[in-house]
């Protein structure tokens, strides 16, 4: 799971361009958004798409399950690890 | 086609009208009118002229809207609901009607889907009230923009004379937020006067769009650049099984290639639709080839400034119809209808649609107490965003020596987010000992940009 979250988090820096920010700064639990590592509606357009391709996952229509999915690089390990059959 | 939203908000919506839906209910025209009176009386009761008008869901912000109208009174629309865009407003509203009490001390009627009123007759109302948005002006300044139902009604009758052949039986959706000028009139107000219903949520993934438009044979797509330049790579600029029949823009430019990857995705090129908050809808336009002209809407007629090369205009959507009002984009003239348009002449930008003000921001960032100074410069690259180059105090210098970049950039974004969304913040942070100047003391814009590309 460690690999994981940490491919998760070199995607996320890489695929939204994060200056300043290094894998040791972003909290497996915390927010992505808003308060937390401070991603905004852009990003997580961005970073939906980049998931979708790296790990090749089905993103649902229901929007509030997306966002429980994307809600911290924990969810989304978690999420990637259901969808892997 | 003339007065259809005045008429449409005097007679309210016929029987057979479907307001809204959603993925597990819709809003039929009873229902909606029982909503309407219900809040109408409450509204009627209170003597408090100036309201506050927020609300997530679509149907609860429409009939809040129709309801306040009617009832004569002065709604106030805020961008947003954020704490520091409602305190800034603070002395322009007397009471809220929200889905959520947005400050204390106030007068407040909730919008709720749980309230279930009686079933009730359309109000009656002999004095229509008005409208008041915000946004930012040159100074940093949120600047009030009336509206009448004059002027909405002009612009609501123009967009079905200009477009009503192109959607027919459309439901509509929305990726942009019903509090902004642009999601206001294309997604609450010409739906309702021309009876075709709109999903009360707004869209926010591809997904569910996608869903939408598998479900429903006819949906019309009210969206923005922000969204429309993105979505082709999320459906893999693959020709998609199920189309939009019309597709919007608005909200800032839409690039040529955007344009053409939507094309191929959905068989059509988007119609973009230049304005503002102030003038209303200006032209139109569907992007065919590279830098396409725009087309004038039929009540507005435009010339150019000789000095600087605006864009002026006189139109019937604005509360002095005769009088040219200059606009701040400078443009060329191709003839009577039609222009490019070329850049805008002062120093306001926009960052995924949203307005600002990079005066407003430089303000912004000088009262923190970390501070010194500050610039803000526009960068295209990888995406169009912010960079700050800031100068800090000794106690700022310090903080970044021992905690580091992160923590300060960190800290000065949080005082940033008092006033502007997260979208808009800088993504580029430089602490030089001093803000670059030519010789003669001026910030010259390729500085500061080449100072926020060279990585730290």
């Amino acid at each position: 799971m460690t690999t994981l979250n940490n491919e998760i988090k070199q995607l996320i820096i890489d695929c939204l361009d994060l200056e300043d920010i290094s894998i040791e700064d972003i909290d497996t639990n915390a927010a992505l958004f808003g308060e937390g590592l401070g991603l905004d509606s852009i990003d997580a357009l961005e970073l939906g798409l980049a998931i979708k391709k790296q790990f090749d996952v089905k993103i649902e229509a229901n929007s509030d399950a997306t966002k429980a999915h994307f809600y911290s690089v924990a969810s989304l390990a978690s999420f990637i690890e259901s969808q892997r059959v | 086609m003339d007065n259809l939203l005045l008429n449409w908000l005097k007679q309210g919506p016929n029987t057979q009208q479907l307001i809204s839906f959603n993925h597990h209910d819709i809003m039929p025209s009873n229902r909606f009118c029982a909503q309407v009176a219900y809040l109408y009386q409450q509204l009627h009761a209170q003597p408090a002229q100036r309201w506050l008008l927020a609300a997530k869901q679509s149907d609860l912000f429409a009939a809040g809207l129709c309801a306040g109208l009617l009832a004569g009174k002065t709604i106030i629309l805020p961008a947003n609901t954020q704490a520091g865009t409602i305190s800034e407003l603070n002395h322009q509203f007397d009471a809220v009607l929200a889905d959520e009490p947005v400050c204390e001390v106030r007068t407040f009627i909730p919008l709720s889907t749980e309230i279930t009123p009686p079933a009730a007759k359309w109000p009656k109302s002999d004095h229509l009230g008005e409208l008041i948005l915000f946004t930012s002006g040159s100074s940093g300044e949120p600047k009030a923009v009336r509206k009448t139902i004059a002027q909405l009604d002009a612009e609501v009758s123009t967009l079905e004379r200009t477009f009503a052949e192109q959607l027919p039986h459309c439901s509509v959706v929305s990726t942009v937020s019903h509090q902004h000028i642009y999601g206001l009139l294309f997604k609450i107000l010409w739906p309702l006067a021309a009876n075709r219903p709109f999903l009360s949520e707004q869209i926010e993934y591809p997904e569910t769009l996608s869903y939408y438009l598998a479900i429903m044979p006819n949906l019309c797509l009210i969206s923005s650049p922000a969204q429309l330049s993105r979505l082709p790579g999320a459906l893999e600029n693959q020709l998609q099984h199920r189309h939009p029949s019309l597709i919007f823009s608005s909200g800032g430019p839409l690039s040529f290639q955007a344009a053409t990857d939507i094309e191929q995705c959905y068989r059509q090129v988007p119609i973009e639709i230049f304005g503002s908050t102030e003038t209303g809808g200006i032209a139109y336009r569907r992007q065919h080839k590279a830098n396409e002209p725009w087309q004038v809407f039929s009540p507005v007629t435009i010339k150019q400034a000789p000095d600087d090369g605006a864009l002026c205009i006189q139109s019937a959507y604005l509360e002095q119809d005769n009088q040219w009002h200059k606009c701040d984009d400078s443009i060329e003239l191709i003839n009577a209808q039609q222009f490019t348009l070329l850049n805008r002449l002062d120093r306001i930008v926009k960052v995924e649609e949203k307005r600002i003000s990079m005066v407003q921001m430089e303000q912004l960032l000088r009262s923190h107490p970390l501070v010194v100074d500050a610039a803000v410069a526009m960068l295209t690259k990888p995406r169009q965003m912010l960079g700050a180059i800031v100068t800090l105090t000794d106690e700022g210098k310090a903080l970044l020596a021992t905690e580091g970049k992160l923590a300060v950039n960190n800290r000065i974004k949080k005082h940033l987010l008092s006033q502007f969304e997260r979208v808009t913040l800088p993504r580029r942070w430089r602490y030089p000992d001093a803000i670059p100047q030519n010789s003669e003391g001026k910030r010259v814009q390729s500085d500061l940009i080449s100072l926020l590309k060279k990585h730290d």
